[in-house]
């Protein structure tokens, strides 16, 4: 078991012809991920990569059955992107484009709870279960399949945690970038949620940065329904109120949302937190080892 | 500097590093990690650069060459 994907899921690239469409499949199709074929609007009908092109998401559904989308169109389409892979009956949506407005997403997300559809992202990683299937731009070969749930909000910090627990043998279940922007889809709730449920994870790793209250939300929902232990690191200690690092969302506003309130929300919780990425790995070692 | 590659290639990566060493000449220690996508390859680059670029493994270890290497 898993969570969201694994060997069955079938999944289209919307963007798929682009260059970056194209250098992620090709990545994804060589880790093993079934690539059923991909939409860009007036290619359909071309083949790429050895795959159907079709102008739309719902054609390649009719033509594929696929349940899962990744999706590389750039930030001004994007939104659009995501609607139409959810109007088309698409479970999983994986939304690795950065710079999406944020009115665009709220419109996005009032929609997605009306289709069903599950959306990870946008501006994030996208999802892999490892030696079944990535949906995204990690690296796939510092994975390994395993018994440790990751969720993150960033990137680069969830390939750290990801390396860190192959490197000391217990490898991962699957592993959610959550993305780092204001408006997403899955938050850490709705991940840690599945991985409580998931019968192959065994712990978890949460990787949060600063600004909102996700992660103190977070460390209200650990305490009162997660049993499995949780090793959480909170980026972004050292940033300056008001400034924005890196991600849209990843900013302190009117003095909320700084790491230190979130790694004491999160201890409080019980949760186990370390204050080095370096730690990650060690810790999560030591919560099965006593 | 710490890349763990996910979109971004190490190898590119190691191209921009070696291209600034050599553009705009560095006086202060260079410690780079590389980990991730074409990792491989970008070491390879920065070790056959011929510049005194100090390769890390991981974030511990670049920490404490860059302190190591500032201080001697």
């Amino acid at each position: 078991m898993s969570i969201l994907v694994d060997k069955h899921t079938k999944v289209i690239v919307q963007g798929f012809t682009g260059k970056q469409g194209t250098f992620h499949a090709e990545q994804c199709i060589a880790y093993g991920t079934n690539i059923v074929g991909g939409t860009t609007p007036g290619r359909g009908g071309e083949t790429h990569l050895e795959r159907p092109v079709f102008n739309t998401v719902r054609d390649a559904v009719d033509d594929t059955g696929a349940d899962a989308s990744m999706i590389y169109v750039p930030a001004a389409f994007a939104a659009d992107a995501i609607l139409e892979a959810a109007e088309a009956g698409i479970r999983v949506i994986a939304c690795i484009t950065e710079g999406i407005p944020v009115l665009d997403m709220l419109k996005v997300k009032a929609a997605l709870d009306f289709y069903g559809a599950t959306l990870i992202g946008p501006n994030c990683p996208g999802i892999i279960t490892p030696d079944e299937c990535k949906i995204g731009i990690m690296p796939g070969h510092i994975h390994k399949a395993g018994s440790i749930g990751i969720v993150s909000r960033s990137g680069t910090l969830t390939y750290e945690a990801v390396k860190q627990t192959t490197d000391i043998g217990m490898g991962q279940s699957t592993c959610v970038g959550i993305g780092g922007d204001p408006i997403q889809g899955m938050n850490f709730i709705d991940v840690i949620e599945q991985f409580e449920a998931d019968r192959q994870t065994k712990g978890i790793v949460m990787v949060g940065e600063i600004g909102g209250t996700a992660e103190e939300e977070a460390a209200e929902y650990i305490q009162a329904h997660v049993r499995k232990p949780v090793v959480a690191y909170i980026a972004g200690v050292t940033a300056p109120p008001g400034k924005r690092m890196g991600h849209a969302g990843a900013i302190i506003s009117g003095g909320k949302g700084t790491a230190a309130d979130k790694f004491g929300a999160l201890e409080k919780a019980g949760v186990a937190t370390v204050r080095s990425p370096a730690e990650i790995g060690q810790r999560v070692s030591d919560c099965f080892t006593g | 500097m710490n890349i763990f590659g996910g979109i971004v290639r190490c190898d590119m990566i190691a191209e921009g590093v070696i291209a600034a060493v050599k553009e705009v000449g560095v006086n202060v220690p260079v410690v780079v990690r590389l980990e991730g996508t074409n990792v491989e390859q970008g070491k390879a680059l920065l070790k056959d650069s011929g510049l005194d670029i100090i390769p890390a493994d991981d974030l511990t270890d670049g920490a404490q060459k860059v302190v190591g290497a500032v201080s001697a």
